[in-house]
């Protein structure tokens, strides 16, 4: 669904994507500019993979659409104003310190301005909620 | 040369930090002070100073576990801090006196750091440090950093360790000590190796992990004989 919503947009920035590789090679085709920030030295060497902390770095978040794909990893203030989807599950995994538990949570936590579109997915084990706004 | 131990609750009682005097003792050749910051000086040995832990938790919170030794270097320009569930058994003079930089931490030689640590970077719960003994001196870059930060070190981080490894070791901002000198008795198969080992359990707990661990007074006999001739 999140990266469908990205046609929609000529430039945005992915925050924790983990291993999206091939997503990411996707929206290039599309003529898309993409860029992956994830603090994971592993993607060190990954087009289009910028290895930084978003939190505690001083980062560039200027784009079109900030999506953020494991808000349940980070603490939730960022410096960033424009379009904006927030992804976050309720596993409660050990690294979680921000366990998201509905979209309004995001909502909230967030500061959105205007919401677009929500969503919840419900695996077997846990849900994933999916919030498409503005801040 | 300033020693400094943390002693708070029940986990621990004042044994531990009296035999930990007394392995200083046998073991530092050189003058020394132990301070411990504890709420409850209760038996220990009048040779120990005894300060307050309220006067290293400026912050009311319950996470990054032992996030009070940072504020050590606060009061204290440089010195040593030691957790009391380790065990000094060989002479710790030259490590202790040797130029190290601001702040000098143990590296986890007996894990896998490509296994344990670098694989699960990206899951939050990587952690290849271990501030079970630390040097430092002057360090003034840390208490300025986590203070500029810490909203942010507080909601993300459990522990001081994670803190520490997540933030300042990706920065090269922390030197470790040389492999051999410390090792982990309940990682590296129950026995004393090195000059200090550590038995460290708290993660267990803090994790819900199925591992099986022994604290310094339930390990071997051996480990009982020389932690027992600390007593003075």
């Amino acid at each position: 669904m999140i990266f469908s919503l990205l046609t929609n947009y000529n430039d945005v920035i992915l925050l924790a994507p983990g291993k999206k590789e091939s997503d990411i090679n996707s929206l290039i085709t599309l003529g898309i500019n993409v860029k992956a920030i994830d603090y994971d030295p592993k993607f060190n060497q990954w087009p289009y993979y910028e290895i930084a902390d978003f939190i505690f770095d001083k980062v560039d978040l200027t784009t079109e659409c900030l999506v953020h794909l494991n808000c349940e990893k980070t603490y939730y203030k960022i410096n960033y104003t424009g379009d904006i989807i927030l992804r976050g599950d309720d596993r409660h995994k050990n690294g979680d310190c921000n366990p998201i538990t509905s979209c309004e949570q995001l909502i909230e936590q967030y500061q959105l301005k205007k919401v677009y579109e929500t969503y919840v997915q419900d695996f077997s084990k846990y849900k994933q909620y999916v919030v498409w706004g503005c801040r | 040369m300033n020693f400094f131990c943390l002693k708070w609750g029940s986990k621990y009682d004042s044994k531990y930090v009296n035999r930990l005097y007394g392995s200083l003792l046998r073991h530092v050749n050189i003058p020394f002070n132990l301070t411990c910051y504890t709420d409850n000086p209760y038996k220990l040995r009048e040779e120990i100073e005894v300060k307050d832990i309220k006067e290293l938790r400026p912050y009311n919170t319950s996470r990054v576990f032992t996030y009070e030794k940072l504020i050590l270097l606060e009061k204290h320009e440089k010195g040593i801090w030691i957790d009391l569930d380790i065990l000094v058994h060989k002479d710790i003079t030259d490590l202790i006196t040797s130029d190290m930089n601001s702040f000098t931490m143990i590296w986890n030689h007996w894990n896998n750091y490509e296994y344990k640590s670098a694989l699960n970077w990206g899951k939050g719960t990587a952690c290849h440090v271990n501030s079970s003994f630390v040097k430092f001196d002057n360090a003034e870059w840390l208490i300025k950093y986590t203070h500029d930060n810490w909203d942010k070190i507080e909601f993300t981080y459990k522990s001081l360790d994670k803190y520490l490894f997540y933030q300042h070791f990706r920065k090269n901002n922390i030197s470790f000590w040389e492999k051999n000198i410390f090792s982990n008795y309940n990682v590296e198969g129950q026995i004393l190796k090195n000059k200090v080992t550590l038995f460290n359990t708290s993660h267990i707990l803090a994790n819900n992990l199925k591992e099986t661990a022994f604290e310094l007074h339930e390990a071997s006999q051996e480990v009982q004989q020389i932690w027992s001739s600390y007593d003075i």
